[in-house]
């Protein structure tokens, strides 16, 4: 294991790590465990199963009215298919994507639904049951490469006029965008066949495309992308960044990408063993720091190194570089991965406790030749930030995200909120206590930053149904200029993206 | 792992026929090779015996190489006059028909391959003695199914 570029005290520390958290104690993790949570608590439902496994329908209309000029479709994605075969697995990020497209034309908004039908799910078609290994549910399958569990639930993107739907650790996956049908697996480059792109590309204004990908066999390296706005690959580069565990999430700035390596990394003895999970199979080693890797853009080599105290998160708001090297971004920052190793597991059994710290906004600023700061700007839980992408890689002022009151037996996140990462909390509307916000999408209209739209989906547990709203992006706590729901819900979903017609 | 995946199944063709001598117990090892999904291209199959020290399935245990055009019918492949002991079948769909198993930059294969008993790895090739058939004495031929399957397929 290459540690030669950690700290003196976090060689030391390291003698002292501590397994992560891991399997389910006394929780069973069945179907029948997670319908009984179920009645009892009606905000387990963004778990429940999808009831089919395609959707078609138009949305009906509660109120407001669409703006003019917004038009185009919201595609996200998510895992649907927690149980098959009347097995259940046992993790929120376990379970079979579902791809879904809310078409804005005219004053109408239309709505597809598809489980992508991976090879993977194919296999456990064929065999009748569910086997093969998922994030956090070890499994039985034979594994020549990352495909062949990919699941392709994470997120959806559309470049270069391909719409992929994407998954942490193998290759994106082609999707129709009519008919949502999947098609194969991406292959950037032949030598980069079955490799992982991550669910977090950064693409850039003109079109540049930025990604990792995180590689855990037949070794450890992280993967740099850097790929044309006409969508073919330009470079890439196979880094040895020691150890490391889940990268979710990355910035770009002017000249950088800036990769945070958290604690929680694999552990090669427990990764050896097929009898544990990939989730499992991370080690929480606090001493070990937060890594910042600063990648030059041209070379994608490392060219610097800062060290943050230890904490875990997915996801990054945006990053930007002053003239002098400084570079600043954000990030939903907890503790600990708790949150991820234990509530997303007892939540799957049907237990809504989410006790664990949840992450908080905070910003990081790394000075060319001094230490690195990390500061937190809002005081509560903070998840799914999205930015004006125009402005990806550039100084932002505006970062749209969810927060939440943290009240015990419920969904954490329950408002929408406009931060400025320089001041903190600045706008924002909370949602009625029956309905569970998703990932906000910010959509363009006029020129300057957050001039736009707020594309939001719901879960509405009194109706057991999916609903949208459309927000003025600048004047959020004003609540939706348009609200629509379908006659079904779709379990909670991930990440999206939205392309105009 | 690395180890395991890396400079597998080099096939050598050339000249090793040669290598099997001829005797009166020899058998005859039919391979029947599935699942190509199309026919593009060669399939290549390749026969090994136990090689002490190495990992299978490299070129090292190959005692014997044959190539044939892709069909998605089935290709069917007669290996002559092996003597008894134990053997394992790994065969490939050479898309392009280099003679080589493709691989990324990793070097896990992105061309479609199968073994013998249907033996699959795990992060990497099965074991020999996963793949490994017997070829006995006292019969005159061994048929032996190797599936073809398709990394991300």
């Amino acid at each position: 294991m290459a540690i030669d570029h950690l700290s003196r005290r976090a060689m030391l520390g390291a003698l002292a790590s501590l397994p992560a958290l891991s399997g389910l104690g006394a929780l069973a993790g069945t179907r029948e465990e997670f319908n009984a949570g179920l009645s009892k608590n009606p905000h387990l439902l963004g778990l429940a199963n999808a009831k089919m496994e395609s959707f078609d329908s138009g949305m009906k209309k509660l109120r407001g009215h669409l703006p003019s000029g917004l038009e185009g479709v919201l595609w996200r994605n998510g895992p649907a298919e927690h149980e098959r075969f009347g097995d259940r697995y046992t993790h929120w990020f376990d379970g079979d994507g579902m791809v879904q497209a809310y078409t804005l034309s005219g004053d109408r908004v239309t709505h597809r639904a598809r489980i992508l039908d991976t090879p993977k799910r194919r296999r456990e078609t064929r065999e009748g049951r569910r086997y093969i290994p998922a994030f956090g549910t070890a499994g039985s399958g034979p594994m020549s490469g990352p495909d062949d569990m990919n699941v392709a639930n994470t997120s959806m993107l559309f470049h270069a006029g391909q719409l992929l739907a994407l998954w942490e650790g193998g290759s994106a996956l082609e999707v129709d965008p009519e008919t949502l049908g999947a098609g194969k697996f991406k292959a950037w480059h032949p030598e980069l066949s079955g490799l992982p792109f991550s669910a977090h590309p950064r693409v850039e204004k003109d079109g540049t495309l930025w990604n990792t990908g995180a590689i855990f066999f037949p070794q450890e390296a992280l993967l740099i992308y850097r790929i044309h706005q006409n969508g073919t690959i330009v470079k890439a580069n196979l880094l040895d960044v020691g150890p490391m565990g889940i990268v979710h999430d990355f910035v770009v700035t002017s000249r950088h990408i800036v990769v945070l390596l958290t604690p929680l990394v694999i552990d090669p003895d427990l990764w050896s063993d097929r009898d544990v999970s990939f989730l499992d199979a991370h080690v929480w080693r606090p001493a070990y720091g937060t890594r910042v890797l600063t990648i030059d853009k041209n070379q994608l080599e490392i060219v610097r190194r800062h060290e943050l105290p230890p904490g875990f998160h997915f996801h990054h708001g945006n990053g930007w570089e002053e003239a002098d090297g400084t570079i600043h971004l954000d990030v939903c920052q907890a503790p600990g991965p708790e949150f991820v190793t234990r509530d997303m597991r007892e939540v799957m059994c049907g237990q809504l406790n989410f006790s664990s710290a949840h992450p908080r906004y905070s910003s990081i600023v790394l000075p060319p030749r001094s230490g690195a700061e990390i500061n937190v700007l809002a005081p509560g839980p903070v998840e799914f930030p999205r930015i004006d992408s125009r402005r990806t890689g550039q100084r932002h002022r505006m970062v749209f995200a969810l927060t939440g009151d943290e009240v015990d037996g419920k969904w954490p996140f329950n408002r929408v909120i406009r931060i400025d990462p320089e001041l903190g909390e600045t706008d924002g509307w909370t949602y009625p206590g029956h309905q569970i916000p998703e990932e906000h999408v910010f959509v363009p209209a006029g020129p300057a930053e957050g001039e736009g739209w707020l594309l939001g989906p719901y879960l509405d547990v009194r109706r057991k149904a999916t609903g949208l709203n459309v927000f003025n992006a600048r004047h959020v706590s004003a609540g939706p200029l348009w609200e629509g729901i379908l006659p079904y819900f779709i379990p909670l979903g991930l990440h999206g993206t939205f392309a105009a017609l | 792992m690395s180890d395991a995946t890396h400079a597998i199944w080099a096939i050598a063709l050339a000249g090793t026929a040669s290598l099997i001598a001829a005797a009166a117990s020899c058998a005859d090892l039919e391979v029947s090779v599935k699942g190509l999904r199309s026919a593009e291209g060669k399939v290549v199959v390749a026969v090994h015996q136990r090689v002490a020290d190495t990992s299978f399935p490299d070129g090292e245990g190959v005692i014997a190489g044959q190539s044939s055009l892709a069909n998605p019918e089935g290709v069917t492949v007669v290996f002559a006059d092996l003597p008894p002991g134990e053997y394992a079948v790994a065969a490939f769909h050479d898309t392009d028909g280099d003679l080589e198993l493709d691989r990324n930059i990793l070097q896990i294969p992105i061309e479609g391959y199968g073994f013998s008993n249907g033996a699959v790895g795990f992060r990497g090739p099965p074991s020999f003695d996963d793949a490994a058939v017997a070829v006995g004495s006292d019969e005159d031929r061994i048929t032996v199914v190797v599936s073809i399957a398709y990394p991300g397929f």
